[in-house]
């Protein structure tokens, strides 16, 4: 990736970008990626991102640590320590159901983190491109679509591409 | 009739709103009203720093628990500071998944107040105890002498709920940030704070497939956050509902407390609104209309909370059983019963006065039925300590609780505390969401 030649279009709008999107993939333009202020609901889809597998990472971690907190709940219960409390039942698996329920939410979030900053990359507080001036401006108001400067065909191909009102050069 | 309000700023363009919410951070614009009531959070800090030091010196003795009313302020100040940080979790969850654009100006320090507000809640249970140095006990560890928790207890649910609760607020409020850190470090002009954003930031660069993985993350937790809530809530209203007290063995304390709590919460919301609101001068950003639409969930939560008392009478008659019948008459005619009007009043009788709209978009009167909401609030949550604990089933028990000073000095104390970080919050983290306010402004220009 690194010294790689990337142009940056930008566009006007959140819909103009995910347009330029769309019309890059459709001409075959190698896109590495696009910046943006906030979450674009289409974006993803009209870049032609594969999918994210966050959540079942979440479900399986929740289950299974519902999984083992009921468990430690019901062994220590019914086979470590058993009290007889008024020959109340040993698996008194109601009670129980509370802490395996909180436990599960918190191993899913908590696994759903670790994986969001691992398939982001992040923290990675060195990026190349934040060399670029257009990477301060996409946390603020820019809208940019990256693709790599392969031909010279590249840069007329993305000014024609609707939405987008300049195309500049940088390296990454 | 006037057009649907949209919650968002009519003619802002997008650098102008990172302006707006980046600046008062950037440019530290707080003057001698901030400097003030940070010196008087501060001392209240201080105060309960040192209440907590005497506390644990002296023992629990010190507050007026040396009656049958074992949790006395404690447990009542736990309930009220856990409820109010569950509204934030719930305007974040519930407001996202059924996509409210209100939510994305407010959710920030709504969730701000429940990271503050339930880590201040955790205090209580640890040094009610007699021994708070053993709190520990309630962690599941190998120990030497192979004793586990008593996982039939409502507290050690609480536990649970609670440590899980702070967890998840924490990751689900940091993520939501994250976006923001990054807009305040490519704004930031002096290194230190360039480099202060950036480490939170954790190197953010608003590509395309961060903000995939990043929803995906955000609406699941927000799924998740839904039924935490109901369940940590629900867990507190179990503390008092799987015992067999009169008063306190009711099967509606779950819903009615989850009900509460997001009552007190959004009234805090309301009042913290209007503060930063004024501080950050985002008027355009939180908008007459927010206030318009949470006095409407105030006015309706009221409702519910007024349905819910009258069910406690109802059944309280209906059970037949001479103590319940007892307890409720004991509410109007007893010693407490000035205190118990007082709150009948705050909850269920001022709150109406938001049926009309003049007064749901008037400021004062939004703070002040707001304020009155959380005083009431939490004037309940004595009183069902309070009526159970001083006539329960034995009649020479009966005793009645009178709190002492540090019991007072404790209490302001942790509200001191809440104020004192958030003054440091308002300077630090922009208060709000500015990446979710583009989104919808984006999506309403479109």
């Amino acid at each position: 990736m690194s010294g790689q030649r990337i142009l940056f279009a930008e566009c006007d709008s959140a819909r103009s970008l995910v347009a330029a999107a769309r019309e890059a993939r459709r001409q075959r333009l190698r896109t590495v990626d696009a910046l943006c202020p906030f979450l674009i609901e289409d974006l993803h889809e009209a870049m032609g991102l594969p999918p994210v597998q966050l959540r079942p990472i979440m479900l399986l971690a929740g289950l299974a640590a519902a999984a083992a907190m009921f468990g430690l709940q019901y062994w220590y219960s019914v086979s470590f320590y058993p009290l007889n409390s008024g020959g109340r039942a040993q698996n008194a698996w109601p009670s129980f159901m509370l802490a395996t329920f909180e436990t599960g939410v918190l191993a899913a979030a908590f696994a759903g983190f670790v994986t969001m900053l691992v398939g982001c990359g992040l923290p990675r507080l060195n990026h190349p491109l934040f060399d670029t001036p257009e990477a301060g401006r996409a946390t603020s108001d820019g809208f940019f679509l990256l693709v790599a400067d392969e031909d010279s065909a590249t840069r007329t191909a993305l000014s024609a591409l609707p939405g987008v009102i300049a195309v500049t050069e940088g390296a990454t | 009739m006037t057009a649907d309000p949209s919650y968002l700023p009519d003619s802002a363009s997008f650098s102008q709103i990172t302006a707006s919410v980046a600046d008062p951070v950037l440019e530290q614009r707080f003057g001698l009203v901030w400097w003030i009531g940070f010196a008087v959070a501060a001392a209240l800090t201080l105060t309960m720093i040192f209440s907590l030091v005497w506390l644990v010196t002296f023992g629990v003795g010190i507050w007026g628990v040396n009656t049958s009313n074992v949790w006395g302020f404690a447990i009542a100040n736990y309930v009220w500071w856990i409820g109010i940080g569950n509204a934030g979790t719930l305007i974040s969850s519930m407001l996202l998944l059924t996509r409210q654009r209100w939510r994305a100006s407010i959710s920030r320090f709504a969730e701000a107040m429940t990271l503050f507000a339930a880590a201040i809640a955790g205090l209580f249970p640890i040094f009610h105890l007699g021994r708070p140095w053993f709190f520990y006990w309630l962690v599941p560890y190998p120990d030497s002498m192979t004793l586990l928790p008593q996982w039939n207890s409502p507290l050690v649910w609480d536990f649970f709920a609670i440590a899980s609760y702070i967890l998840f607020s924490l990751m689900f409020w940091y993520t939501g940030a994250i976006p923001d850190f990054a807009s305040l470090r490519d704004r930031a002009q002096g290194r230190a704070k360039q480099r202060l954003y950036g480490v939170l930031a954790f190197g953010w660069r608003g590509s395309a497939r961060h903000w995939q993985i990043h929803q995906a993350y955000y609406g699941a937790m927000a799924c998740l956050g839904v039924p935490l809530v109901v369940s940590v809530h629900s867990v507190v209203g179990l503390d008092f509902a799987a015992g067999m007290m009169p008063g306190w063995n009711e099967s509606i304390f779950p819903p009615y407390f989850v009900v509460g709590a997001m009552y007190s919460g959004f009234a805090m919301v309301v009042v913290l609104a209007a503060a930063i609101r004024r501080a950050t001068r985002t008027e355009d950003l939180i908008t007459i209309d927010h206030f318009d639409v949470m006095a409407r969930i105030l006015l309706m939560a009221s409702l519910i909370m007024s349905a819910s008392y009258m069910t406690e009478w109802f059944f309280g008659w209906y059970s037949g059983e001479a103590a319940e019948r007892q307890f409720v008459l004991n509410e109007f005619r007893g010693v407490y019963a000035p205190i118990y009007w007082t709150m009948i009043a705050c909850n269920c009788v001022f709150p109406l006065f938001f049926a009309f709209r003049p007064i749901r978009r008037w400021m004062p009167a939004l703070i002040v039925i707001a304020v009155l909401i959380n005083v009431g609030m939490w004037l309940e949550r004595i009183l069902i300590i309070n009526e159970t604990l001083s006539h329960a089933y034995v009649p020479s028990q009966w005793t009645l609780f009178w709190p002492t000073i540090w019991d007072w000095l404790l209490l302001f104390g942790t509200l001191g505390f809440f104020a004192f970080l958030f003054y440091i919050f308002v300077r630090v983290i922009p208060a709000v969401s500015i990446h979710e306010v583009k989104a919808w402004v984006s999506e309403a220009r479109a």
